[in-house]
């Protein structure tokens, strides 16, 4: 399965780099999970909890505040 | 100077010696730490910059209230000193720059991070529409936070500030710290795209650059360009600050430990003058008490 490239960033320290299954974010529209391979996409998050699912389905979550999210090249880039 | 004296006066010095060179030993690695943490906030500047530059493509940025040019009104200056001295002249540097501009006549107001710039604008009268002091050296989001929210009000509510400016310490090298003057607001790109190559050494651990690779997507951007630069130039500017915050950080600890280690040669140095001139005293003292006693044989004699 493929797998998709995750990067949580905060002002002051990486919060979590490496490949996922998949995450959620709460985007200001809707929640919305993210897979491997998604379109690039610019979005903007609200506060919420952002859930990582790993290889072998282990979940983590983080809290955010509201953040930016970027996609490319099946790359997530989460601003918080 | 009697012997004793002599004496007290080396145990003193070796004394501030030592403490000198505690505080360089210190300074060494809250430098290094100050440095390491730049370093760690590289991702998270890159992915900003990626989304601004994208955006920017658009036009759409320079339409938002954030990145518009405006004409008239004060400036409103971002102070960033250290709350503690002994650090040489990385405090007297900034205070000299902005004592620069209110020569130039320069209309502002300040903000102070840090207590020397709080103690300079109470000196100069300037208005102060915030102060930071007792910034750890380990600055968090929530500090930056505050101090970007200040900013922000500032701008957004009135018209009153044509511009922000961040004055601060630049960490060029350990024995190089430059006093830099940065805009915050309006938003520039070219500006952030210094302040990202910003706390790097020229040479060292941290100064190879990572250059982000120049790629033309299509992204979709929801729910629109205005919503996602609402967001994202507040965190811009959050990055800006914590920048400034940092930079200076490294400097005051460089800065410190420069002049520490200064304090501590010279100690050594002052110690050997001193040791010498109570070895002569001494000489002295015992060469006088032989004559007294060959003189009073002499004495007896006859």
């Amino acid at each position: 399965m493929k797998l998709l490239k995750l990067t949580i960033s905060k002002v002051d320290a990486p919060v979590f780099d490496g490949d996922v299954v998949s995450v959620t974010v709460p985007g200001t529209e809707g929640e919305m999970t993210i897979l491997a391979d998604h379109t690039a996409l610019i979005s903007v998050l609200k506060a919420g909890v952002i859930t990582v699912v790993s290889e072998g389905g282990k979940k983590e979550s983080y809290d955010s505040v509201g953040g930016t999210l970027e996609i490319s090249n099946n790359h997530a880039t989460v601003l918080i | 100077m009697a012997l004793k004296q002599i004496k007290n006066k080396i145990i003193s010095t070796k004394k501030t010696g030592k403490v000198t060179k505690a505080m360089e030993a210190v300074s060494a690695v809250k430098m290094r730490k100050s440095q390491a943490r730049a370093f760690d906030s590289r991702p998270y500047v890159h992915a900003a910059m990626r989304i601004l530059s994208r955006l920017s493509q658009s036009g759409d940025i320079t339409t938002h209230s954030l990145a518009q040019k405006r004409d008239a009104g004060k400036k409103l200056v971002v102070m960033v000193t250290s709350d503690k001295g002994l650090a040489g002249s990385v405090n007297s540097a900034i205070i000299k720059t902005v004592e620069t501009m209110l020569r130039n006549g320069e209309e502002f107001d300040v903000m102070t991070i840090g207590r020397k710039a709080t103690e300079f604008a109470g000196r100069a009268n300037l208005t102060v529409l915030g102060q930071f002091t007792n910034v750890s050296d380990d600055v968090t989001v929530a500090d930056v936070y505050n101090m970007a929210e200040v900013v922000l009000d500032a701008y957004k509510k009135a018209e009153t500030y044509s511009k922000v400016e961040v004055v601060y310490q630049n960490f060029i090298s350990t024995f190089e710290q430059e006093p830099t003057k940065r805009q915050i607001l309006p938003l520039d790109p070219a500006e952030i795209h210094y302040i990202m190559q910003g706390i790097k050494p020229k040479v060292g651990k941290f100064s190879e650059s990572v250059v982000a690779a120049d790629t033309v997507i299509n992204y979709e951007i929801e729910p629109n360009a205005a919503a996602v630069l609402d967001v994202l130039i507040p965190q811009l500017v959050q990055i800006m600050l914590f920048h400034a915050l940092l930079e200076s950080k490294a400097s005051e600890h460089s800065a410190r430990m420069v002049a520490m280690k200064n304090a501590t040669d010279k100690s050594k140095e002052v110690t050997k003058s001193l040791t010498l001139k109570y070895n002569k005293a001494r000489q002295a003292a015992i060469t006088a008490e032989v004559a007294e006693i060959t003189g009073g044989m002499e004495a007896m004699k006859k």
